[in-house]
């Protein structure tokens, strides 16, 4: 009886070791991949455009340059995005400050009526620019929002799972993430609904070094259910300009920044 | 009128279309030209436009003429680029209207250059459309141009702000920012005169129409007649702060010459301030300005709309997902109220002393943000009157835009606020290609 008490015990302390060790390890590499996925840099720029795709293959076009400034690595960042295409929003402006863990500060400019628009911090995990991909996936979900385990290990990459705290705010029951060891960026990420289905998937398609970090220069949202998805393209990524903190303003938002802004 | 129009628009559209090999992964999608070729300089200039025909009808019998509140056929055509840090806009249409007095319309909506003079200082120069203020179509500090026949006949939103002829210049220091705006020559309000809508006429007592349509006389051409409007704003930790002043005119004929029998503008001194701050998951605002009528200071010419308090609350959050809902809680009071009473020739028709208006906006988003249902409405319990403006809109593609709403204005009385445009209620459709 005593032995068997004793190999329990053991064994519950050799489980939650081997929880700890991995839950550690779990956010260690999330915490690392954040870093490389959406902190590349003090600060970066790129041109993007957006192939939306729906369900019944019809496509509409986005085009914008978007500015980035790491207010402080794995913490707060501005982002400046300007619209160039279609012709019914060119010019229009979007800027965000992001707090992670808190809400984000958020304004729009509308160059038809000259207004500055501030809007609600609301849901993060709401289509961005009517976009396959969410506000969050291109901002980058707050670490601190899930828990992570290691739950796979091949030669190249880790498998994570990710529950989250609170299920306000969330679609998912949990999601997957596939990371690459050696660039440290997620390849695939995986959205489960709570009869354990992937309902949404998010690729990495290209990823190419620019100024020796590796920059995830094609991506695809997909949602699985009904087949719609969207393709994110980037060009001329250019990291550490020195882009001061005065670009993210509304001077800004009401005159793009040419000097910035000019590929 | 659209059919002759589209082998046109499809021509402009072609010859700026180039098809090009740009050397990317297209990942077998057609993505169009939206990337230049790296081999050709792509062009400085931006240009692009849609025409846009817009149909609406007035749902009971109206004193006006016509039967339509709204027939016309739009097209705009923008041409931007930068010099430099410089830039130049324009965006010029050319208006078929079946409803104006004026059936072929020119209308510069931006002709301006903005100057970067400094890294503390810019300039924008020439017609320019200008808003600012914390408010959702109530405006305290914004004496900039409003065309509120566009917003009653079901215009596009845009089309609310009219352009100005005006001179903004902008410094930016970490202390405060400034933006000072002049005017040199009076643009007030494209207003409801009779021609389009009908009106309350105290004289007559009844809702009238033209002929004949209110004629306003403008302050003449002169250094002293121009407009001057300032905001001092900064941005602190998310919350922005603001400061106005505006030295002018009332932006309508709200004043009246019983010499010439016209219409007038009666000057205007505004001071006030607001803050726009996230709140509880939304986004929270408050404004207030004081509106000094100068040719009425004690508030005992009937003919003059007297000084005013004004406070305006709100708030806005996503209640669901694609579900905004968005409230305004706005108070005015009429300084020297008694006097105003007192001098008044049909005191029946005048406002409440304290006067409250509540704005509901509702938005919902639907199949990918193609589809959007709104619901603005303007309703105010001491006047008992109410401004519904439900909208419908659909984007069908890049290209392709659908609207459907109505304009559904319903008082107990015929002279208030928007009671008095009960019979101006209509129902509008548009369609616009962008190009």
């Amino acid at each position: 009886m005593k032995a068997l008490i004793k190999h329990t015990l053991a064994g519950t302390a050799a489980t939650l070791l081997s929880f700890g060790t991995a839950a550690m390890d779990a956010n260690e590499i999330i915490e690392k991949s954040n870093l490389a996925a959406v902190y590349p840099g003090d600060d970066g720029r790129a041109e993007a455009r957006m192939m939306i795709v729906d369900k019944q293959g019809r496509k509409q076009l986005r085009q914008f340059s978007i500015l980035r400034r790491n207010v402080e690595k794995g913490g707060d960042q501005q982002y400046l995005v300007v619209f160039t295409r279609p012709s019914d929003v060119a010019r229009t402006t979007f800027l965000v400050v992001k707090h992670p863990g808190n809400d984000d500060d958020r304004w729009l400019y509308l160059p038809g009526l000259d207004l500055v628009k501030r809007i609600a911090a609301g849901d993060k995990r709401t289509s961005f620019v009517g976009s396959t991909f969410f506000y969050e996936d291109i901002s980058g979900r707050d670490i601190h929002a899930d828990n992570y385990t290691l739950t796979g290990e091949t030669d190249s990459h880790w498998l994570l799972k990710a529950t989250p705290k609170s299920q306000q705010g969330v679609e998912f029951t949990y999601f997957t993430v596939k990371i690459n060891k050696q660039t440290l960026l997620p390849d695939v990420a995986e959205y489960y609904d709570t009869q354990g289905e992937v309902y949404r998937r998010i690729t990495a398609m290209t990823v190419e070094q620019v100024q020796g970090l590796p920059t995830i220069t094609q991506m695809k949202a997909e949602n699985v259910r009904d087949g719609s998805f969207t393709i994110n393209q980037m060009r001329n990524v250019q990291y550490n300009m020195g882009i001061p903190e005065t670009v993210f303003t509304e001077r800004s938002l009401r005159m793009p920044p040419r000097e910035w802004l000019e590929f | 009128m659209t059919h002759k129009l589209y082998p046109l628009l499809l021509a402009l559209t072609a010859s700026v279309t180039l098809a090009a090999d740009n050397g990317w992964d297209d990942a077998g999608l057609d993505w169009g030209d939206s990337w230049e070729t790296e081999t050709t300089e792509p062009s400085p200039w931006n240009l692009s436009g849609f025409t846009d025909f817009g149909y609406g009808e007035f749902v009971h019998d109206n004193p006006v003429d016509d039967t339509q509140s709204l027939l016309e056929l739009r097209s705009q055509f923008s041409a931007n680029r930068y010099f430099g840090n410089h830039f130049f806009s324009s965006k010029l249409e050319l208006i078929l209207d079946d409803v104006d007095d004026h059936p072929v319309q020119f209308e510069a909506r931006e002709l301006f250059v903005d100057l970067h003079l400094s890294n503390s200082v810019s300039l924008r120069a020439g017609q320019q459309i200008l808003t600012w203020g914390t408010g959702d179509f109530v405006f305290l500090n914004d004496f900039f141009p409003k065309d509120w026949q566009a917003m009653f006949s079901g215009r596009d939103d845009d089309y609310l702000k009219a352009p100005s002829t005006s001179i903004k210049t902008t410094f930016y220091h970490a202390a405060v920012n400034t933006d000072l705006v002049w005017t040199p020559d009076f643009t007030g309000d494209v207003f409801i005169s009779g021609e389009r809508f009908a009106y309350f006429s105290p004289t007559a007592g009844d809702v009238v129409a033209a002929p004949p349509k209110i004629k306003a006389k403008e302050p003449s051409p002169q250094f002293s007649h121009g407009q001057f409007a300032l905001r001092l704003f900064k941005t602190v930790n998310g919350v922005e702060y603001a400061l106005y002043g505006y030295r002018g005119y009332y932006t309508q004929p709200l004043g009246y010459d019983p010499v010439k029998q016209v219409n007038t503008y009666p000057r205007l001194n505004s001071a006030g301030a607001s803050i726009r701050s996230p709140l509880l998951g939304g986004i929270a605002n408050a404004e207030m300005a004081y509106w000094d009528s100068l040719d009425d200071d004690k508030g005992d010419n009937p003919l003059i709309p007297n000084s005013q308090w004004n406070l305006l609350f709100g708030f806005e959050r996503e209640a669901v997902t694609n579900f905004t809902i968005g409230l305004q809680m706005l108070l005015q009071q009429m300084q020297d109220y008694d006097a105003a009473k007192a001098a008044s020739i049909t005191p029946a028709y005048l406002v409440d002393e304290l006067h409250s208006t509540v704005t509901t906006r509702l938005t919902y988003l639907a199949m990918q943000q193609k589809l959007t249902w709104s619901l603005f409405m303007f309703y105010s319990a001491d006047a008992k009157d109410i401004y519904l403006k439900p909208k419908l809109s659909y984007r069908h593609d890049d290209h392709w835009l659908f609207v459907v709403g109505a304009n559904d204005f319903n008082g107990a009385d015929n002279f208030t606020q928007w009671g008095q445009f009960e019979k101006n209620s209509n129902i509008y459709a548009r369609m616009r290609y962008s190009f």
